[in-house]
């Protein structure tokens, strides 16, 4: 999947919120990729453009977003729905738990989905067994189906919710902090799930959180967004033990680890107003490093290694 | 001028033309009524069974009575009849609805049990009766009390879903831990959220009072003395007006009666929104 | 003065499932544990579901236990007369883990420090402001940065903030958080438990804190009790349990800490999360039955007694000795 050059944002009252800015970056295939930041730093807008799902007040100013041979930026809605979403790409929004109907069991969801995507014609028993194989396969007990959401636990609903949005094997899928709310046991069942849907179905994860160390077990690549902006990409091992950019540095620091009693200081600051960013470089206020170029002009994208690229003046050579 | 009242309604967000006829009506009982020359529930003041004319302009009653002043009079007395009515209920509304929403376990069921039998009463068939019975101890005030009594369930209900959702919220424990006394909590973090409902009810009311107090005074079921709306179309019937051509009689009130009703609500409308845009 | 504030004796609670909810599970399944007056932050750690947020209402006094007694200052929390249960809503104040629901959306939010200020203190005007400025800067805040906003001009770390000022107001010796950084980022949360450790080093303030990660726990920890499905499993200092984990569900819970360096391990040992959770609330027995690789016919017929394992260090498992 590529992402070229994508800017866009939504069109408020107060003005124009560039949630994305100069996104550029492109995802294997097979591959787990990351994209870590805080809140507000415009990774659900990102995802949502991911997907294609470009509804006002939300509008892409440029760039195009193309999987395989696919284009998703720009395109049709209606046409996105019927052909692409669930079958090429699928996407778990934030507290995908709630996603189900109160009044109707787990299975009803898998039929009603399965239905409106060409199995109108099967028989129910036929789709009984396809989505009892599905989620057997997934590691989930074949008794959730025939629960009502409220039966089950928060980590099993969002599992639940996992499988339904492959239940027809998309190629890509879209996890858009998949594991906030749930306690780190939970989390640890819902990453090996995703790990299992990479090696059993060859499919494509992208996986966007605040918690890096959670992206640290289980994505292959990775992007740290901030402030509407990708600043740094690279392979897990480089990132986790060679963090170039300021903030990744700070991102990593900053979460309490095991082990770990001396006074962890934090990011000071906020994350800046998306509406009015400041100028030069969006980190500027809040970097240990700033310099006077960091302040005036925007850094560009340095790319050290094939596919390591870091968007700041400290690695720029003059 | 129709698009000046729609700019006006855009700017101001409520609609004016109901509001305005609600005022002149309002204007017309209880500032007009004042001006009687006469008492206007007296009877042979004026030429009997004259229809509409300058003299007269909503013509003359075949009991001697001027249409124009006794609408006015009769009006604001089914006014006040209904004010009353609607306050004495609000108020029990909200009192058995705070408490209803607030308290738990046996007493919360027993509150609970209380205002929904109160609901399911049907209101006209027992005030009918009651009314036949107390007949010659009826005044107006009286009147108010035992309709008032009807009116308070169903706002109340509404009120008890509130306060029972709010009751779990975490501004509510918190609000226990920082010191508030159980009023200073109602008064503080629920009452804006019953406010709209309150102000919608309390017009509702009214109205819904208004149109109880009419239908029970058609049926003769009311003070004799004091004239309202209902009475003077009692009147109207008893002396067989329209069959006798005496049509201004019944007409005049029963305008009346539905202009307000409908204005007043068209107004609660727009009242309700601007309670709920306030905050 | 008592030796604990806050004991509990054999604490059960009991909740309704199935249907018209007649069958009952114990969320609370007889706890017993004292919070001393030394201040110190005590750690209730266990996942979601395990019963850490029930024990925090029982204690917080926002429910009552079917079984057992809760002591406030040695008195029965649920027979106190008016002067002592004021001094029990003084001396104990919650954070809620959510800050959001912590705040009327109508109200600006100057207007509830004022007003607990008000309703503790004897002062004139100048002398709440003062006490509401300083506990707002004690949590990195000023006056001026609140004045005047409704709680959605703030963000989750700031508005946490806010929610800990006031309830520092009343000057409390125990201040019981309820999964307080879960829901703010990742980055985040160290800034708001640094407030916490400086509250208890410079202030003396009690923190009993409640949480899933124990990442966060043992950052500021100093006590902590692990629970699982209504029981404490495991309790001692948090250097020692967390270095020398005992029981397996510690284990469990200390390894699912997500960090890069465990990419290897996480891809070959995975775990099993089959059970609903109700089963596993109904064990009669040890109730990790269903989980524990080294389950035994024992473990499942009777409940393991606490064993001190080691000085100060308590574990609910046959593993470690104990007789029926």
């Amino acid at each position: 999947m590529k992402v070229n050059n994508v800017t866009g944002g939504y069109y408020t009252q107060k003005g124009f919120v560039n949630a994305v800015n100069n996104a550029w970056f492109e995802i294997l295939q097979g591959e787990i990729f990351g994209i870590a930041g805080e809140s507000g730093c415009g990774k659900t807008t990102l995802m949502k453009i991911i997907y294609g799902y470009v509804a006002p007040p939300l509008k892409v100013i440029k760039g195009t977003v193309v999987l395989e041979d696919e284009q998703i930026v720009p395109s049709n809605i209606t046409l996105l729905q019927k052909n692409v979403w669930w079958r090429k790409i699928s996407w778990i929004p934030q507290a995908a738990q709630n996603i189900f109907n109160p009044l109707k069991k787990i299975f009803d969801h898998f039929e009603e989905t399965l239905k409106s995507h060409g199995y109108g014609d099967t028989p129910k028993a036929e789709l009984r067994e396809l989505v009892e194989k599905h989620i057997v396969r997934l590691g989930l007990p074949k008794e959730a189906l025939d629960s009502y959401p409220h039966q089950l636990s928060g980590g099993m609903k969002q599992r639940v919710a996992i499988a339904l949005a492959t239940i027809l094997k998309p190629t890509v899928l879209l996890a858009d902090e998949p594991t906030s709310a749930l306690d780190v046991v939970v989390q640890r069942a819902i990453l090996q799930l995703l790990k299992r849907m990479q090696k059993d179905f060859g499919m494509t994860i992208i996986l966007v959180s605040h918690d890096i160390h959670m992206l640290g077990v289980v994505v292959d690549r990775m992007a740290i967004m901030y402030a509407g902006e990708i600043v740094e990409i690279g392979d897990v091992k480089s990132i986790f033990e060679e963090p170039l950019h300021p903030y990744t540095r700070a991102l990593i620091e900053s979460v309490p680890q095991l082990g770990v009693k001396k006074v962890i200081k934090g990011l000071a600051g906020q994350p800046p107003d998306l509406l009015s960013p400041p100028p030069g470089c969006r980190f500027h206020p809040r970097c240990p490093f700033a310099m006077d170029v960091c302040r005036r002009e925007e850094p560009p994208y340095i790319e050290l290694t094939p596919g390591r690229r870091v968007k700041c003046w400290l690695f720029a050579k003059r | 001028m129709g698009l000046q009242v729609s700019n006006m309604r855009l700017r101001l967000g409520v609609n004016p033309i109901p509001i305005a006829i609600v005022v002149i009506i309002i204007l017309y009982s209880f500032v007009v009524s004042l001006f009687a020359p006469y008492d206007p529930s007296a009877w042979n003041m004026v030429p009997r069974d004259q229809p509409p004319s300058l003299k007269y302009p909503f013509g003359t009653t075949s009991l001697g009575q001027d249409l124009f002043w006794l609408c006015s009079y009769a009006l604001r007395n089914s006014i006040i009849m209904s004010l009353l009515v609607s306050s004495i209920g609000i108020l029990i509304a909200i009192m058995m609805g705070v408490i209803a929403g607030y308290v738990r376990g046996r007493f919360s069921s027993v509150m609970t049990f209380i205002i929904d039998s109160f609901c399911a009463l049907p209101a006209l068939p027992i005030l009918v009766l009651l009314f036949m019975m107390m007949r010659e101890y009826l005044s107006p005030l009286t009147m108010a009390l035992w309709i008032s009594i009807f009116s308070w369930s169903w706002p109340a209900r509404n009120i008890r879903s509130i306060i029972l959702g709010l009751r779990e919220r975490g501004f509510t424990y918190i609000a226990k831990f920082s010191g508030y006394a159980i009023f200073d909590l109602i008064r503080y973090h629920y009452l804006p959220y019953i406010y709209g409902l309150v102000v919608t009810n309390f017009l509702g009311i009214m109205l819904w009072a208004i149109g109880i107090e009419t239908t029970l005074a058609v049926f003769g079921l009311i003070s004799l003395t004091t004239p309202t709306l209902g009475l003077t179309i009692f009147w109207a019937m008893n002396y067989q007006a329209i069959a006798r051509g005496i049509w201004w009689w019944i007409f005049f009130p029963s305008a009346l009666l539905i202009l307000f009703i409908a204005s007043a609500y068209f107004v609660s409308l727009d009242l309700y929104r601007r309670a709920y845009l306030r905050f | 003065m008592y030796e604990f504030i806050i004991e509990l004796k054999n604490v059960s609670k009991y909740y309704g499932y199935g249907l018209l909810g007649i069958s009952r599970f114990a969320a609370v399944d007889d706890v017993s544990l004292g919070i001393s007056n030394k201040p110190l932050i005590n750690v209730i750690a266990g996942e979601s579901g395990c019963g850490k947020t029930t024990l925090a209402r029982i204690i917080l006094r926002m429910v009552k236990p079917d079984k057992g007694q809760v002591l406030f200052n040695g008195k029965d929390l649920w027979r106190l007369n008016r002067k002592d249960l004021d001094e029990f809503y003084k001396s104990v104040q919650p954070i809620f883990q959510d800050p959001y629901d912590s705040f009327n959306p109508y109200e600006k939010l100057e207007i509830p420090l004022l007003k607990t200020a008000k309703k503790f203190l004897n002062g004139n005007d100048k002398e709440i402001i003062a006490v509401v400025e300083k506990v707002l800067e004690i949590v990195g805040l000023s006056f001026d940065m609140i004045k005047g906003k409704r709680k959605d001009e703030l963000s989750g770390g700031q508005l946490q903030r806010v929610a800990i000022a006031r309830a520092l107001i009343p000057s409390p010796k125990l201040l019981v958080a309820d999964e307080p950084v879960s829901m703010l980022d990742a980055t985040l949360r160290a800034n708001i438990l640094n407030i916490f450790k400086e509250l208890k080093d410079r202030r003396d303030i009690n923190i009993l804190y409640i949480t899933h990660d124990l990442a966060t726990a043992y950052y500021i920890g100093d006590y902590i009790y692990i629970m699982f499905r209504g029981t404490i499993v495991e309790h001692g200092h948090i250097e020692k349990v967390l270095s020398e984990p005992l029981h397996p569900y510690t284990r469990t819970l200390i390894d699912a800490l997500p960090s890069y360096e465990k990419r290897e391990r996480f891809a070959k040992e995975p775990i099993e999360l089959k059970e609903t959770e109700l089963k596993e609330f109904l064990l009669r027995g040890c109730k990790y039955y269903y989980r524990c690789p080294y389950a035994t016919k024992k473990c499942f017929e009777e409940k393991p007694p606490y064993i001190e394992a080691s000085p100060n260090h308590y574990v609910m498992c046959w593993r470690y000795g104990g007789s029926s």
